[in-house]
């Protein structure tokens, strides 16, 4: 991998270069940290720590028509799917759990038997430039799941700010490919040393969970655990854990009609929801709150690695900031570890 | 790859109403498009998810069987908003079929094995698929005995009755047709599902026992399998869940690590047993 010194002041010409062939999308100071198309380098805010919404929404909207209805039309034309192309983008400046997270909902869109065509095209579409933390927020926990402040995971590019220039990690050739043409210094082991050992001390000092790996089959034997009556008994189920997780994928799909037209529309929707899972019958599988949380939490924890291989969860903390009870995930998965823990010893006894 | 939300059309060649409450009609489905019956191949207990243009999806059991020849059947309880918009088509109209979906019963599997289908209610209907498909002249000689029991609360509830005494008069296999409680019509059996299957007593050597009913049903009848030494292994499920997408993404169908649309919708009780209580 090259590791390649880029002035700071040369970062408005990259941008116009990716600029004029392509969309950029990068954080923006508005309030909030949130990521927007720009016009120039001077728009993007590298001094955040994590931005209010993930980027996973530029990959599967909020909400998006699938499918476009016209009633009038011949029977065999009256459902024509919505174009699923995308301008090619370069989106700069995402933390490294963000990128991360990306390659987590590859797994699901992108499945062997079937791909998501919305969610591929705009994966295909876009370049990933990371930015490497430099600092955490106390609900940062990354490096209990696998990732890191300098994990390169799912970057084409990866960037460490060095006060007056970024060191440039070229991850892949699509990122070789955005610095196409450009002489830039190698980056000196001087230089190198300093950036890799402050993104250890960052690692290092975060509030992490210990021993998330121990959550794996033992936690569906602790299926009927009173642990998750505490658990659930803080949860008010109003989902703005899923909605602003970069991992969760759940969604609903409902049809429009205005007229003689009309739309097929998936929208975000979440398990912790009551109707998440309601039959017409009546019958839902998981009437309570309890119910529901356990599955959030086992999905991330327990059924997504037996799955994929890898844990549903980034680390990125959004869940901590936004629970309007204040619940940490953290506390919550070191009793799910413990209770695991205690069945592990009985089991072995 | 082509987009998995998109519908293949199809029109509805008839519809017939089977029980005498009205609340469950089978829909005859013929594609538009020649090439996409052509492609369509699906297996019995696979599901698709009908779509009604501006009302919404709805995942259904295919009632046909691929035996059956170019056209689909769907029987549908008249349950909720889509399905009760489907109930209102008339012959004619349009309809939408996403799949085949799910993983089907396994055919390979079952070849060469005696087959024990138990059906109770409108959960026949998947049941009906490889009923008609282990009877076709085809494929008859690919499997052993075939025994159906099959039960619904009261006579006017039974799904495919023409096709039923239909089977009766058959002589290669064995039919028993039960109502938990009669009417003046009735000479048939009387008496639940469970009870039948004991009375009935199919042996469980180089035998699936293929099981699709109402919970209490299903409550009932496993111990009389076991009790008849079915292994776990060799009694399948078909199980229903709420669904979307139809194809393992939109997250709501899973039991445990499991989702019932793509790894399922039939497992054996063996990989029930081995999966949460929550369904």
């Amino acid at each position: 991998m090259r590791r390649v010194i880029l002035a700071e002041e040369k970062l408005g010409d990259l941008i116009r270069r990716w600029g004029a062939e392509r969309r950029v999308v990068a954080p923006v100071r508005r309030g909030a940290v949130e990521f927007e198309p720009i016009a120039s380098a001077d728009a993007i805010c590298t001094d955040y720590r994590n931005t209010r919404l993930p980027a996973k929404r530029l990959f599967f909207q909020p909400s998006e028509a699938l499918l476009r209805f016209d009633f009038k039309a011949a029977a065999e034309q009256q459902v024509a799917e919505c174009p699923a192309d995308m301008h090619p983008t370069v989106l700069f400046g995402v933390r490294p759990c963000e990128a991360r997270s990306l390659t987590l909902l590859d797994r699901v869109f992108l499945g062997k038997d079937y791909r998501d065509p919305y969610y591929a095209s705009r994966r295909k579409a876009t370049a990933i430039v990371v930015l490497a933390c430099s600092s955490f927020a106390p609900s940062c926990f990354c490096t209990s799941v696998g990732g890191g402040p300098a994990d390169r995971t799912g970057a084409d590019l990866f960037l460490w700010d060095d006060s007056a220039a970024f060191v440039v990690d070229v991850v892949t050739d699509r990122g070789e490919a955005l610095l196409a043409d450009l002489a830039l210094p190698d980056a000196n082991a001087e230089t190198l040393e300093r950036i890799d050992g402050a993104a250890a001390e960052v690692a290092a000092a975060m509030h992490g969970v210990a021993g998330l790996d121990q959550i794996g089959p033992e936690a569906t034997d602790a299926f009927d655990d009173p642990c998750w009556q505490t658990i659930g008994e803080r949860c008010l189920a109003c989902a703005a854990c899923s909605f602003l997780c970069p991992t969760c994928h759940c969604f609903d799909i409902q049809d429009e009609v205005f007229g003689e037209t009309g739309r097929r529309v998936r929208n975000y929707d979440a398990c912790t929801f009551p109707l998440f899972t309601l039959h017409a019958s009546g019958h839902n599988p998981r009437p309570d709150k309890l119910q529901r949380l356990r599955q959030r939490l086992l999905h991330k924890f327990a059924y997504f690695p037996e799955n994929f291989g890898a844990l549903a969860c980034v680390g990125c903390g959004r869940c901590i900031r936004a629970c309007p009870a204040g619940n940490d995930i953290r506390q919550w998965l070191r009793s799910l570890i413990g209770v695991c823990a205690q069945r592990t010893g009985k089991q072995r006894e | 790859m082509t987009n998995p939300y998109l519908p293949l059309p199809t029109r509805v060649e008839a519809i017939r109403t089977e029980t005498d409450d009205r609340t469950l009609k089978t829909f005859v489905l013929r594609f538009l498009r020649s090439e996409d019956a052509a492609q369509f191949r699906y297996r019995p207990g696979q599901f698709a998810e009908i779509s009604l243009v501006g009302r919404g999806e709805a995942p259904i059991g295919m009632a046909s069987s691929p035996t059956e020849g170019g056209t689909l059947a769907f029987t549908i309880n008249r349950a909720g908003i889509v399905t009760t918009a489907i109930h209102n088509l008339r012959a004619d109209d349009l309809l939408g079929v996403r799949g085949p979906l799910g993983n089907g019963f396994p055919i390979e599997q079952l070849e060469g094995r005696n087959l024990v289908i138990i059906g109770g209610g409108f959960a026949f209907t998947t049941l009906r698929s490889l009923a008609v498909y282990a009877m076709a002249p085809e494929n008859r000689t690919r499997f052993g005995r075939l025994t159906i029991i099959y039960g619904a609360r009261r006579p006017g509830l039974l799904l495919y009755k023409q096709e039923l005494e239909a089977w009766q008069r058959r002589d290669d296999i064995e039919v028993a047709i039960t109502v938990d409680a009669a009417d003046g019509e009735w000479s048939g059996r009387v008496g639940f599902v469970p009870a039948v299957a004991k009375q009935v007593a199919p042996s469980s050597e180089n035998a699936f026992a293929l099981v699709c009913g109402p919970p209490v049903m299903i409550k009932y009848t496993l111990p009389v399998l076991a009790e008849l030494g079915f292994a776990s292994e060799r009694i399948l499920l078909s199980l229903e869940m709420r669904m979307k997408c139809g194809i393992g993404v939109c997250g709501r169908c899973n039991i445990g690590p499991k989702y019932v649309c793509k790894d399922g919708p039939v497992f054996s009780l063996a990989e029930l047993n081995e999966l949460p209580q929550e369904y």
